[in-house]
């Protein structure tokens, strides 16, 4: 996503510098939620403020509504079909392979020093094991980050 | 179905404003979702996740209208399109706001002790819930059991073939759509 975005927004349009396009993405990455919305909101807001922010996310999401819309429509009368429901059986796998790649890369990257690596385990165990809500878990390691950051960090 | 939406609208709502680590990890508020309200079974939210994969446009973007239309459609088409609607704008609106005032700030935010410390924690914790979520979709599509002990041989062989093709170095940097497809191949293939 990255390079296209700099082709687009520095090269074609001018509406930002490419330190701005690389600054942004990584603050999307340090913010809650899909980090293409927050990328779109970050350029948004820096051409046209809020309402800005508020058009450029409409605009990432409207291409995908339609689309999964779509497919989601036409999938749920085709599932009827043994054929269909195969194709899907096997895709599944493939789902869970891909989404195995992920989780390597990711917990390898999330994995820096002896903390996170404490923090990626204790984190796994709670969701998997005692099935913990997400919700609490971003709770949990956000206050334990502060507090740690506070007392035990030099 | 008043009530759905609404728990549909403060579920996003609340995935958009604390769901860290992108959209995967967005992917792990939906199994807690399916766990509180039953709205998907695992095998449909699988196929959720399969088609924003393979589909372009934000992961979490894709699967939180998948996921409104599959569920607001049991009262009909209309009502499905206007759920997936309903409920990526429900996931955005927090992130907006969130961007919003991080950018009015944004040297505060940037060199905010808080921020950076929690950040520190909150980012393995995000490879945590994304591990989480992955582990929850292997667990249901192997059908791995722990007692007694038992998973699906076939699925599982399939599986492991699979994750050894995109482990290697040449097939590493093909597009992820093509596994998906092959996997779909072998499924009609094998009549799984």
């Amino acid at each position: 996503m990255l390079p296209l975005l700099i082709r687009e927004l520095v090269d074609n349009k001018h509406w930002c510098t490419e330190e701005e396009v690389l600054d942004y993405f990584s603050l999307a990455q340090c913010t809650p939620g899909v980090i293409a919305i927050n990328s779109a909101t970050f350029v948004g807001y820096k051409r046209g403020k809020v309402w800005g922010g508020i058009i450029a996310s409409l605009g990432v999401v409207t291409v995908p509504i339609i689309i999964i819309t779509v497919i989601a429509a036409v999938l749920q009368n085709l599932m009827a079909y043994p054929l269909v429901q195969h194709l899907f059986a096997g895709v599944r796998i493939a789902v869970a392979a891909l989404m195995t790649i992920t989780i390597f890369r990711l917990v390898k990257k999330a994995c820096k020093d002896g903390i996170s690596v404490g923090i990626v385990i204790v984190s796994f165990a709670l969701l998997a094991v005692l099935k913990l809500n997400s919700v609490w878990l971003v709770l949990l390691a956000a206050v334990f980050g502060i507090a740690y950051g506070r007392w035990f960090k030099k | 179905m008043i009530k759905t939406i609404l728990l549909l609208i403060f579920e996003f709502m609340k995935t958009g404003l604390l769901a860290v680590g992108g959209g995967m990890a967005a992917i792990r508020f939906l199994q807690d979702m399916m766990a509180q309200y039953g709205w998907i079974t695992a095998e449909e939210l699988a196929n959720i996740i399969a088609v924003a994969e393979s589909t372009p446009g934000p992961i979490g973007i894709n699967a939180a209208t998948y996921m409104g239309y599959s569920v607001l459609s049991n009262y009909g088409m209309g009502w499905g399109i206007l759920g997936g609607i309903i409920t990526t704008l429900s996931l955005i609106t927090p992130q907006i706001a969130v961007i919003v005032l991080v950018a009015r700030g944004l040297e505060k935010y940037r060199s905010s002790k808080l921020v950076n410390d929690a950040f520190s924690a909150l980012r393995p914790a995000a490879a945590a819930l994304v591990a989480s979520a992955g582990w929850s979709v292997v667990h249901s599509t192997l059908e791995i059991s722990a007692q007694p002990l038992s998973i699906n041989l076939t699925s599982f062989i399939i599986y492991a073939l699979l994750l050894t093709a995109m482990a290697l170095p040449k097939l590493k940097k093909l597009h992820p759509a093509l596994f998906l497809l092959i996997g779909g191949i072998i499924g009609i293939l094998f009549q799984l």
